[in-house]
């Protein structure tokens, strides 16, 4: 089932598109990490989806046009601050026109916020990330086919962002589907089955978990002199590696770091420098939209 | 919508900003009987002139008035209550939820007529009666006089109805506290000075006509004035009717088309 498509979806202000043509297809199951720069449109496009603002063009379409709930947290949680973590379930609850109190304190222990049942502690007293896993556990109450989460690890310490990440492949794995937008591109890679990359408003690339992997396998990297580099590319022919040279430099896969130190030292090959290295999904990004602050 | 109306009216059970207006409102109730009682005291009234103007009956009427004391309370409490529900964000989480915009607005308008007319209501009856219990009715209470007080007061009420939508309009337009409060303290006080510039005219101006005169009844203040003072005809009466209603619906009409068209944080 398809639980969001746009197609060329829209958002203007004034002369410049924050949303611009955004043809996007989210199916069930997926946890699709939406990556893009500061006012890239990230933010903006969710709450097109969610219909918190009107679009200029284009169209979006949430579960095949049929009737089921979705949730949302757009930057800062919604939060009647005033309230308790209960009274803003029972906010929440009155409606959806169900209050169920034992729902309540289910939500509030799932988002391991349970020591909060019971208390009268506002929640303008919480911290961000009690913030935001209230905001998540609202949401949750209607019992959402589909969460919507902006930048859901801003602010949160490490024990919040293992938390946070916890609660979202478990929720994926009890049927939610997720659209979570993110600058923290590394924690998302941890989470994320597939990626949609947006740059000033243009949706430039998706791809799936597999092929990010793919590309971002980790790779041995040798710097050699002019003379040793020939002698050093017949080795790794003759040895069936995989292999591709840049100017002085040697870029190898699927191999360590040690056997190729004992294959070149065999045929006395002089390096220069040689280290490991992981393309993470930061330089992916980097690259895609050429360089930093392209 | 009556999901919605729920969960606002608890949001006004909860909020603080709302009981603060009670006791602003209590304050009010105290301080203005303390002046009445020495304004009484100071001025020879043996022939009821005082009370023909400042009977308990005509402060009840008077209460009504948006640019005064309670009423602003009203405006600024009705600006804070509804703006919070965008600086906090949570009404949002009414779109979220599915809901109509048309319905998100009109449950905020009754939540806020509910506040608005408790509160001015609450105030002025206790005004009467404290009022009365002390100082006099001030003319015979009977039947035909309940009857008066009661279509003066229903009348009135439709100026805090279309003072309420105007502030509820200018909250749910400008989303902030400092822009709704600000303005809708601008109209309010903008209207009653208007008001009172355009009802010298007949006076000052030589052989104004009289149907203008009568017209004049459709600006609020100078419709609460003569409902104030008890000093209404027929026609000032359909006019203050057909005016105020007119007014009620274009308000809310436009506050929920320009609500319809804006872009939520």
């Amino acid at each position: 089932m398809k639980i969001l498509e746009t197609k060329n979806l829209s958002k203007r202000y004034g002369l410049n598109y924050a949303v611009d043509k955004v043809s996007m297809t989210i199916h069930e199951g997926d946890i699709y990490g939406f990556i893009g720069e500061n006012g890239a449109g990230k933010t903006t496009f969710i709450r097109l989806v969610s219909g918190l603002i009107e679009k200029d063009n284009g169209s979006s379409l949430l579960f095949e046009g049929q009737n089921h709930h979705i949730g949302a947290v757009v930057e800062t949680p919604s939060l009647y601050l005033y309230l308790s973590a209960m009274d803003n379930l029972m906010a929440q609850g009155m409606m959806l026109g169900k209050v169920d109190v034992e729902r309540h304190k289910e939500l509030l222990k799932l988002v391991k916020l349970d020591y909060l049942i019971g208390s009268k502690k506002k929640a303008k007293d919480f911290s961000l990330g009690m913030r935001q896993r209230l905001g998540i556990a609202m949401a949750l109450l209607s019992n959402p086919k589909f969460l919507l989460l902006d930048e859901p690890m801003n602010g949160l310490d490490p024990e919040g962002v293992v938390l946070m990440r916890n609660l979202i492949k478990r929720l994926n794995e009890e049927g939610i589907t997720f659209l979570i937008s993110s600058h923290m591109l590394s924690e998302l890679s941890k989470v994320a089955s597939r990626y949609g990359f947006i740059h000033k408003g243009k949706l430039i690339k998706e791809i799936t978990f597999e092929e990010l992997e793919h590309l971002n396998k980790p790779y041995i990297s040798i710097r050699l002199e002019t003379e040793e580099l020939r002698k050093a590319e017949n080795l790794l022919k003759a040895s069936n590696f995989n292999y591709k040279i840049d100017n002085l430099t040697l870029t190898i896969y699927d191999q360590t770091v040690t056997d190729i130190v004992l294959l070149l030292a065999k045929e006395n090959i002089i390096v220069k420098t040689i280290h490991q290295e992981t393309s993470a999904i930061e330089n992916y990004y980097l690259n895609l939209i050429g360089g930093l602050y392209a | 919508m009556r999901k919605l109306l729920r969960v606002d009216l608890f949001r006004l059970r909860k909020d603080k900003t709302p009981l603060l207006g009670f006791i602003v409102a209590a304050v009010l109730v105290l301080m203005s009987l303390g002046m009445f009682a020495l304004l009484y005291s100071l001025t020879n009234d043996s022939e009821g002139g005082f009370m023909a103007i400042y009977s308990p009956k005509n402060m009840f009427i008077q209460s009504f008035q948006m640019g005064n004391n309670v009423g602003l309370v009203v405006v600024i409490i009705v600006a804070i209550f509804t703006s919070r529900d965008f600086t906090q964000n949570t009404l949002r989480l009414k779109v979220i939820n599915g809901y109509a915009r048309f319905k998100v607005y009109l449950s905020m308008l009754f939540t806020n007529l509910i506040y608005g007319i408790g509160l001015i209501l609450g105030y002025g009856l206790v005004m009467l009666l404290i009022g009365s219990l002390i100082f006099g009715y001030g003319s015979p209470f009977n039947l035909s006089e309940f009857l008066k007080l009661l279509a003066t007061s229903s009348m009135a009420l439709l100026y805090v109805i279309l003072f309420v939508s105007i502030v509820t309009a200018i909250s749910m337009k400008f989303h902030t506290i400092g822009a709704s409060i600000g303005l809708s303290v601008a109209v309010v006080i903008g209207e009653t000075i208007f008001s009172m510039i355009i009802s010298s005219f007949p006076t000052a101006i030589k052989g104004f006509p009289e149907w203008l005169t009568k017209g004049l009844s459709a600006l609020p203040s100078i419709g609460m004035t003569s409902l104030s003072t008890f000093t209404y005809d027929r026609i000032g009466v359909m006019v203050i009717i057909i005016s105020s209603v007119l007014l009620i619906i274009l308000v809310n009409v436009l506050g929920i088309r320009s609500f319809n068209k804006s872009d939520l944080k």
